[in-house]
């Protein structure tokens, strides 16, 4: 099957579906006295109608903590400290516990990391659907047996097909199983749906599979989609948007191709570098010495100083401001002041 | 290519049974993990192995080791048939050939310090019995995989490292033997991105350097791009593609080295490609399909194709393609 | 960028072990037990192995400022027999639980590590044992030799390893997977180095932890014994203590205190050592094993959580989280 998919231009005339103000997160630390630790430090970002963003960054850069936030499922010792996260014109923040239950997965619905262990196991995969489909009032009947009709139409949307409902996660393949997170996450018709970290995990052919479903699902459904991954090349495949975040700070976000052919951060400019291009294959990739902050131990300028090499003076004792590069375009460095 | 190879792998099998022996009966279904492979790794040369997982390659890799034996084949070593070699000499093949494995977090002891590691191997050899001697190999081999000052990390614990360093120790454990010969099993795939090309280069160094031969093992193509001299393409068990890793890349022959070229993410949003996506998954390694075992997923796949299995054959100049449409 | 501790070393147990509230009463109670055990001839007021003159009155003689918890058939008193008595279930507990688990530990490493035909036959032996009531056979045995100390040790130690053995088995067959296992090998390692450096380091805590739950049932079995009769005659037990209480009439002339300071005794012991090893068997599930490199220590408690709990997410666990 030939196909290539995201050959869609930004949609940057619809409207604003959600938009994420400034939000810091911080774990209070179980030892006494220690000082909580801020593992997103006021990151902002919209997402618009239709669109695709690409959340990028390394280990513990804090973008599984940002959408967990958006989410309102942060563990116990997480704190949303700073911020609003506007939901069409409603904040989240402000929802009570139960209202926030009817936005999660009517609204806005996450495809965790891991379907291996993220179906139970001794329950069939249609079972796990209908219960998702009356949990939030979906069956018409509020029994899981009138749920059936909707189960199967799902399953069919993923390409899994419906007579495989009765069928148990170990009797799917890894690919099916994914198919069938993203089959759960649909269930409610949500308007905005997290994705983290999909792909991972998977052999690129059948991460070529779910990308395609991802995108074209999107395009049939009108879905908001943010992905949350370490690959550029995902990104640079079905992306919009992207976020690019380090040490729980925006480095740069800006629209893709921009992001790819103009990055102004240092850092976008190192990932890049650093990833393998099959269509430019060099004798040596070019790599970021050194190691991602520890949310405990974060330098006090700038985030990236320690691994940038344009570093100056005043990148170890002043964080930057996320300066405006042009309309849409964002990047926190010292360098990009002047321009 | 004059001097003589390396490392000949010829015919190799590794068939497992698919279900539990019982007393009374033997198994007669097998996994066909790794199928018929041949190749040759010249001295200094780096193939790179690619497929997607299920295909058999950690299982050549730990073949190839001397820790899975082969069904059937032969693996030639410096000249020597290595193949079922046990005891005394098996253990003295281990000084030459090394492996370092995927998953830095795992392929540490937690209760070791990375000095204890690192020296594990030559106490095992018995190699370096003097205390300082052992310590200054234990040293070299810390910094010549980057751990500099290597006094800052003989003392530290495995958790106390970063997943980079982590995957260094891996590599100074495998080096402390100075073996000839290097297999990586993914050694990359759990790391970040930015820390990947440290460790990639790493490699290329030591191949630079050392002349170290060496077996990269991955799933990404995009990777095996950087460094590789060859490239062998594996798919249920089989290589289905092997050459120069440019000309492959450039012009790959074998509908499945053609789709999975296609399917990998380029990143540059201004390149689009025609993706080849295939269906479904690769067919389990037991019951496998008459004929080419690819043809059941093969986008051009033909009538003859159902009836004859196609071997490696010449396609161009060092390009050999296991199809019978190539 | 950090990973979990590992709390497989000695060192974080002990760490981890200190937030445990009932590990650390069982601890406490286990360390009183033994104490009074270790001081007990500078702490009984009498010495229950020297002759007594006895009279009528000093027969079950009930608590007095003299014997504070009174005498028992033998006009001997009853304190300082509890206080020696603790000795023999001690020593016993300890030393059969050490038999036992040695035993176990071997066997289910042995079945473990080297797996195929070895194991199959090993863990067959362990399920025959397994099965077999053990206090019949405990009886059967000692009433065939001779009820000395060593003997019922020894006996008890040999009945009571199956348990461990299981375990260790199955925590050797997840060591085993391990990479660094196969790292060692791939370096040129051979069975017994691996067992010696990779495969026993990682199973000890475990049966430490065991261990200490093995010494309760061997102090309940040393007891049972000892009430029914099977006991060395010639040392004070607190199972022999209630054996002659039982048989010799101290229900019947209402001597209460010849019967319960014993039967207190062992509850406090057995009490003690299952609190402690469930407190020790707590700190070292290995649920808290994990390697993914997104997030800090605390979302890695969660991420469990979140990653098995999709179908559950949905359900109860969304107001939960």
């Amino acid at each position: 099957m030939l196909s290539s998919y995201a050959d869609t231009i930004p949609l940057t005339e619809a409207p604003i579906l959600l938009e994420v103000r400034d939000v810091s997160v911080e774990f209070v630390s179980k030892q006494k006295g220690a000082p909580a630790a801020r593992a997103v430090d006021h990151v902002s970002f919209a997402l618009r109608e239709g669109e695709m963003l690409g959340l990028v960054g390394e280990s513990g850069c804090g973008k599984t903590t940002l959408m967990l936030s958006l989410m309102r499922l942060l563990p116990a010792a997480g704190r949303i400290v700073t911020g609003s996260i506007e939901f069409m014109g409603q904040d989240l923040l402000d929802l009570t516990e139960s209202e926030m239950s009817e936005v999660r997965w009517r609204n806005i619905s996450i495809i965790f990391q891991g379907a291996m262990n993220a179906l139970n196991p001794v329950r069939t995969v249609g079972d796990q659907i209908a219960e998702a489909l009356v949990r939030h009032g979906m069956a018409p009947t509020g029994k899981k047996s009138s749920a059936a009709g909707r189960v199967g139409d799902l399953l069919e949307m993923v390409g899994i097909g419906a007579n495989r409902a009765n069928q148990y996660p170990h009797q799917y393949s890894g690919g099916m199983r994914q198919r069938a997170m993203i089959a759960m996450a649909l269930a409610c018709n949500p308007q905005v749906v997290v994705a983290d970290e999909p792909t991972t995990a998977l052999d690129v052919m059948i991460q070529a599979q779910i990308l395609e479903l991802l995108d074209e699902l999107r395009h049939k459904l009108g879905l908001s989609v943010i992905l949350v991954t370490h690959d550029l090349g995902v990104v640079a495949e079905v992306c919009d948007t992207v976020l690019v975040m380090y040490g729980g700070v925006t480095a740069e976000y800006a629209d893709v191709d921009t992001i790819f052919n103009d990055p102004q951060h240092p850092y976008t400019q190192q990932l890049l570098n650093a990833f393998p291009d099959l269509t430019r294959p060099t004798a040596r990739l070019i790599s970021i010495p050194g190691a991602p902050p520890r949310l405990d131990n974060l330098p006090p300028g700038c985030r990236f100083a320690p691994r940038c090499p344009q570093v100056f003076d005043r990148c170890h004792s002043e964080p930057p401001a996320l300066h405006r590069l042009s309309d849409g375009h964002l990047a926190s460095c010292h360098l990009v002041e002047s321009r | 290519m004059t001097e003589s190879p390396i490392l000949q792998v010829q015919n190799l099998r590794k068939l497992f049974p698919a279900q539990r022996s019982g007393l009374f009966r033997s198994p007669e279904r097998f996994v066909h993990a790794v199928d018929d492979v041949s190749f040759d790794l010249g001295r200094g040369e780096v193939l790179a192995v690619v497929g997607e997982s299920g295909c058999g390659k950690s299982t050549l890799a730990l073949t190839l080791l001397g820790l899975e034996t082969p069904s059937a084949g032969k693996i030639i070593f410096e000249g020597n048939d290595v193949t079922s070699v046990s005891g005394k000499e098996q253990k003295a093949l281990r000084r030459h050939i090394q492996m370092i494995f995927q998953d830095p977090y795992e392929s540490l002891n937690p209760l070791m310090v990375i000095g204890e590691i690192i020296a594990e191997p030559l106490k095992v050899h018995n190699l370096a019995p003097d205390k300082a001697e052992r310590a200054a190999r234990v040293r070299r081999a810390l910094e010549d995989s980057g751990l500099r000052p290597a006094e800052n990390f003989v003392n530290r614990y495995p958790h106390e490292l970063s997943g980079g360093q982590r995957q260094r120790v891996v590599i100074a454990g495998a080096l402390v033997l100075e073996p000839t010969l290097l297999l990586a099993d993914e050694p990359v795939s759990m790391l970040d991105v930015s820390i990947r090309a440290e460790i990639l280069n790493l490699l290329a160094d030591l191949r630079a350097n050392r002349g170290i031969s060496i077996v990269f093992i991955t799933h990404d193509l995009a990777t095996a791009a950087h460094f590789t001299d060859r490239v062998a393409v594996m798919y249920l068990g089989r290589i289905v593609e092997l050459g120069r890793t440019r000309q492959v890349l450039a012009n790959p022959t074998h509908p499945y080295t053609k789709a999975l070229l296609s399917v990998i993410p380029v990143p540059n949003p201004r390149q689009r490609r025609q993706r080849i996506i295939l269906e479904g998954d690769p067919p389990n390694p037991i019951d496998l399909p008459p004929g080419c075992r690819f043809h059941p997923r093969c986008p051009i796949a033909q009538d003859i194709c159902r009836g004859e299995d196609p071997a490696l054959r010449l396609v161009a100049p060092a390009q050999q393609a296991a199809c019978l449409l190539a | 960028m950090t990973a979990s501790t590992e709390i497989t070393s000695i060192r974080g147990l002990s760490r981890t072990f200190s937030r445990s509230t009932m590990g650390m009463i069982g601890l406490i109670l286990l360390l009183a037990a033994i104490l009074m055990a270790v001081f007990a001839p500078q702490l009984a007021p009498y010495d229950p192995y020297a002759p007594v003159k006895v009279t009528i009155d000093d027969i079950y003689a009930p608590p007095s400022a003299q014997h504070l918890l009174g005498t028992d058939d033998a006009a001997k008193d009853v304190l300082s027999n509890f206080m020696y008595g603790s000795r023999v279930s001690l020593v016993v507990g300890f030393f059969a639980a050490f038999i036992a688990v040695a035993i176990g530990g071997t066997i289910g490493i042995v079945a473990g590590f080297w797996g195929g035909k070895m194991e199959t036959g090993l863990m067959r032996f362990t399920d025959i044992m397994l099965v077999i009531p053990d206090l019949p056979l405990a009886i059967v045995i000692v009433a065939m030799t001779k009820p000395s100390l060593w003997n019922i040790i020894f006996i008890i130690g040999i009945l009571g390893w199956t348990g461990t053995a299981r375990l260790v088995r199955s925590q050797t067959l997840t060591v085993k997977e391990r990479k660094f296992v196969t790292r060692a090998r791939a370096v040129g390692a051979g069975n017994s180095y691996i067992v010696r450096r990779h495969i026993l380091p990682l199973v000890l805590p475990l049966m430490v932890a065991n261990t200490v739950l093995v010494i309760s049932l061997a102090i309940l079995s040393e007891s049972t014994l000892a009430f029914l009769g099977l006991s060395d005659p010639t040392l004070v037990s607190w199972g022999q203590m209630l054996n002659y209480a039982f048989t010799r009439g101290a229900m019947s002339a209402g001597a209460w205190w010849a019967l319960v300071p014993p039967g207190l005794g062992i509850v406090w012991v057995v009490l003690g050592c299952t609190l402690l090893g469930r407190g020790l068997e707590e700190v070292l599930n290995p649920r808290l094993e994990t390697h993914h490199l997104a997030v800090g220590k605390r979302m890695i408690a969660r991420s469990g959580v979140r990653g098995t709990a999709v179908a559950d997410v949905e359900t109860e666990e969304w107001q939960v989280l």
